[in-house]
């Protein structure tokens, strides 16, 4: 009997221990990020914001008042870019058939000034929380500038990307870009940036346009273009006192998103060098999560 | 010849396109066009159309709604007004921050055509009488709850010069015809349609004041 009774109790903590094991694993925190190109000139009164989806909201992960310091980090450890969180944005989200907590966190830089540029191609962002275990969140490359705009022979007229599936999504696949260059002599383009190691505007594929069509035109611009390499060289003359608009391919080194990006034209008339800096181009408003290539998100599941 | 300017006068008719009851924003963009060439729009339907769709819908029923899906969940290209414009007469350039506020309220809109009319407003506005759930099938969603998000925007104004940022975009149309009855006897019919907002792109364009 009492062989029976001790049976009985080992099948019951069994099952229980069988309940409370699959009950913590469907409960797991799991957060998701996307891999993407965060690419920022830095000012003092400038935001930056990042995206998360959490299967949970009943954790201090995302709690504004639990969160006691911020920066970014390479995944190596060694560069670390600090800031300072202003506000957290919650609402939800579908995600792969669930619903998930989207929480949008917005940061102001602690650092505005001294050094020209930092890259950080494979970023993460480090939320401390005091008592708790500090979270690592992978958000693909970072990259902020402190370059300004030297000289206003060439002044930028329009700028318009050409969305598409590129790298990992719907993400910039080029520009239009019009440029006016006010001087006596020709403005040579030589070098156009997103500060982004990933993506390069190819310069030595862009041309002239005379009108930028309408949207369902754009795949023809990308017609026999080799996208995934590494662009050569060029240069692109803006004749003296004209007004030029070209259209500018963009090649994908890495797969990555582009959303948003700083743009820095260099140049030089006569001899003399110039840089045109528009700090920040918000292109495209879409849901980034939406996205149905598995190779764009990061799964963290914190312990 | 006068059968024939009868004939010409019938078509017409059965052309012109039938009135609107239900204005959403997105017909009052500047331009939006099917990805593909031939669809239309709701307030683009003629009583041809109507009549065609009406054909197609299955005999009357006891109590309840007959749908027909004319435009099944179909891609389009939009381009809106334009959403600021920042004028800056001073002698220096101007570093300005915008900021604008998205919300899902916008996501996806309502028109109909007849006397299908809705209920509710803002985020909770739907078709009257649980249209709805009978087209909702064909209208995929982009999320299941009201989302407002803030997007912040840094831009410099030279000198003696207005930005303009306008908007363009993608969206996906559905729409069909219907008929509501009561007791077997069509008491409401007309045409429905959802738009519903996927991206939306911006350019940035200088002029000289």
């Amino acid at each position: 009997m009492m062989r029976y009774l001790i049976g009985a109790f080992l099948l019951g903590c069994g099952v229980v221990a069988l309940v409370l094991s699959t009950a913590s694993e469907a409960s797991a925190l799991h957060i998701v990020s996307v891999r993407e190109t965060h690419t920022y000139t830095m000012q003092e009164d400038r935001t930056l914001a990042f995206e998360f989806l959490a299967n949970r909201d009943d954790t201090h992960h995302f709690l504004e008042e639990a969160i006691h310091g911020a920066g970014i980090v390479d995944l190596a450890g060694v560069k670390r870019y600090p800031l300072e969180l202003v506000s957290v944005e919650k609402s939800v989200r579908p995600f792969e058939g669930e619903v998930y907590h989207h929480y949008r966190l917005f940061f102001s830089p602690t650092i505005t000034g001294g050094l020209s540029t930092l890259s950080i191609p494979k970023g993460a962002l480090e939320l401390s929380y005091g008592r708790f275990k500090p979270l690592k969140l992978p958000i693909g490359e970072f990259n902020v500038t402190y370059e300004e705009t030297i000289g206003d022979a060439l002044s930028l007229q329009a700028i318009r990307a050409v969305p598409g599936n590129e790298g990992h999504g719907l993400s910039a696949k080029g520009m239009f870009l019009t440029l006016e260059n006010t001087a006596g002599s020709d403005a040579v383009i030589d070098e156009v940036s997103l500060n982004s190691k990933h993506v390069l505007p190819d310069l030595a594929a862009a041309r002239g346009m005379e009108d930028s069509g309408p949207p369902d035109d754009f795949e023809k611009l990308f017609d026999g273009y080799e996208r995934f390499k590494r662009p050569e060289k060029a240069e692109v003359l803006v004749p003296a006192g004209e007004t030029k608009t070209i259209f500018v391919p963009f090649s994908y080194v890495e797969a990555t998103l582009l959303h948003r990006f700083p743009l820095q034209v260099s140049y030089r008339i006569d001899y003399q060098s110039g840089r045109l800096m528009f700090e920040d181009f918000l292109f495209i408003n879409t849901n980034r999560f939406a996205c149905e290539n598995e190779e764009a998100f990061y799964h963290v599941r914190p312990d | 010849m006068k059968k024939a300017i009868i004939l010409v006068l019938l078509f017409m008719t059965l052309l012109a396109p039938v009135q609107e009851v239900g204005a959403a924003e997105y017909l009052t963009y500047q331009s939006i066009h099917f990805q593909r060439g031939s669809h239309k729009l709701l307030s683009n339907f003629t009583n041809y159309d109507y009549n065609r769709g009406y054909a197609r819908l299955s005999g009357r029923r006891f109590w309840g709604w007959r749908t027909h899906t004319i435009t099944d969940n179909v891609p389009v290209y939009f381009k809106r007004d334009t959403l600021f414009i920042i004028k800056n007469e001073g002698e220096t350039p101007i570093h300005q921050n915008i900021q604008f506020k998205t919300s899902e309220q916008s996501t996806k809109q309502l028109s109909a055509s007849g006397n299908i009319g809705f209920s509710g407003s803002g985020e909770a506005k739907g078709f009257q009488l649980g249209l709805d759930a009978h087209v909702s099938g064909s209208v995929e969603t982009t999320s299941t709850s009201y989302i407002e998000e803030t997007i912040d925007i840094r831009i410099q104004v030279d000198s003696m010069t207005q930005l303009h940022i306008g908007v363009y975009g993608e969206g996906r149309i559905s729409n069909g015809v219907g008929r509501y009855y009561r007791f077997f006897k069509n008491t409401r019919s007309g045409g429905w349609e959802i738009f519903t907002l996927t991206t939306e792109y911006y350019s940035i364009e200088k002029e000289a004041l």
